[in-house]
């Protein structure tokens, strides 16, 4: 823009600076039409302040009208749809089809869980809840591929000052936090193992308790610091369990589909009960390490 | 005679506690300083839960669901105060001005 052009510029400059719409001389001017004088329209600071002022004044007036209107309207929307829908539990509903009727009835001695919901996620749909189970690991994998420290990536002051920080938090360890984590802790990790072994039967499973796991180590992590939580859940540690859960996870469900699904039931009684583990070992460590590298970058 | 008194004591405690969580809410959504805001969140958090789970508690009798929700009540009676401490806890440390806001007992 700042380019001067002259006349001894060559014609492909100036053609792109008529594009780019610089100003040239007028006497030289080609193929453009005659411009006129800018209107440099620029309002003082108290004129743009009141005119702001009266802007907002305006949207305010008009801001709960739109959004009553708009807030009506969409739950007109929403009540309209609902009345049109089959009523609960109707017999001829779209969802009574034969699929679920063979899920009810034969869930139990097909997939050895008495929990349909159990059966549905991990017998029939195994290969959905592998793949769920693969985005977590993924998703893990990736953070840790954008914050996981290493001495590539770290200065000395950063190591200094997280270092300060722990240390920070050491000294002035919070008592109360510490006594109520003392308390709970023991029962949420005995929660979470009933959760996970108890989903062939009653509502549970991998995915639930797996969270309550995870959320059990990060208080422990939360109130007691790093060292701590080090002692059994290190970088090593870490990968291991969570390699290992997807891994008998595929292990198992490959198995289970190489000796024909749902042909063989009784060779495989305790095949549900696996795989709630495995993916509860999963979603745990992925709980975790969602903590521990965005709270300080290691694991 | 003892069900119908046990029925309206759940029935006061319940709506008691609705209106407790209502203003909690209110409170939480209108309150401009975190503090404020989190003694309305922690309201709601403590008294509330505890009334509305003894209210459903008189309600339905004694059972083993009753049992249960005394177990999330005890959880969340003792969960829930050390939440609210972190975060004033935190308020107060990284304020450097707390002394404005509100009174400050030195430690």
């Amino acid at each position: 823009m700042s380019k001067k052009i002259d006349e001894t510029s060559g014609w492909l400059q100036r053609f792109a600076a008529w594009v780019d719409g610089d100003r040239e001389p007028p006497d030289r001017t080609l193929l453009v039409m005659e411009r006129r004088p800018h209107r440099d329209f620029r309002p003082t600071e108290e004129e743009f302040e009141r005119r702001e002022k009266d802007r907002l004044r305006k949207f305010f007036n008009w801001y709960p009208i739109a959004a009553t209107v708009i807030c009506v309207v969409m739950a007109a929307i929403l009540l309209t749809t609902v009345m049109n829908m089959p009523g609960f539990g109707d017999e001829d509903n779209p969802i009574n089809n034969e699929v679920s009727e063979r899920y009810l009835e034969h869930g139990a001695e097909e997939t050895g869980s008495e929990n349909v919901v159990t059966a549905m996620i991990i017998g029939y749909r195994g290969f959905d809840t592998l793949g769920e189970s693969c985005v977590l690991f993924l998703a893990v994998a990736a953070v840790m591929i954008l914050l996981l420290r290493d001495e590539k990536n770290t200065t000395g002051r950063e190591l200094h000052q997280l270092e300060r920080e722990e240390a920070g938090a050491r000294e002035h360890a919070d008592l109360i936090l510490q006594q109520v984590a003392k308390v709970l802790t023991p029962f949420i990790f005995l929660f979470a193992i009933y959760v996970l072994l108890n989903g062939e039967t009653s509502p549970g499973g991998g995915f639930s308790g797996g969270t309550i796991l995870g959320a059990g180590v990060i208080l422990f992590s939360a109130a007691f610091g790093v060292q701590r939580t080090q002692r059994f859940m290190n970088r090593r540690t870490y990968s291991v369990v969570r390699t290992f859960g997807l891994m008998l996870y595929a292990v198992l469900y490959g198995i289970y589909i190489f000796i024909g699904a749902n042909g063989l039931p009784n060779h495989l009684a305790g095949m549900i009960l696996l795989i709630d583990l495995a993916v509860g070992l999963v979603v745990a460590c992925t709980m975790y390490g969602f903590y521990a590298l965005f709270s300080r970058g290691e694991i | 005679m003892i069900e119908h008194l046990a029925t309206g004591a759940g029935l006061a405690f319940f709506l008691f506690g609705l209106f407790v969580f209502f203003s909690a809410v209110l409170g939480l959504f209108r309150f401009d300083y975190v503090l404020n805001r989190m003694h309305a969140a922690a309201v709601g958090d403590s008294l509330g839960i505890f009334c509305v789970l003894i209210g459903l508690m008189l309600l339905h009798g004694w059972s083993l669901s009753a049992a249960k929700t005394l177990l999330i009540f005890v959880f969340l009676w003792l969960t829930s105060p050390v939440a609210s401490h972190l975060v004033a806890e935190m308020e107060v440390a990284t304020v450097p001005d707390i002394h404005k806001e509100c009174e400050v007992e030195e430690r």
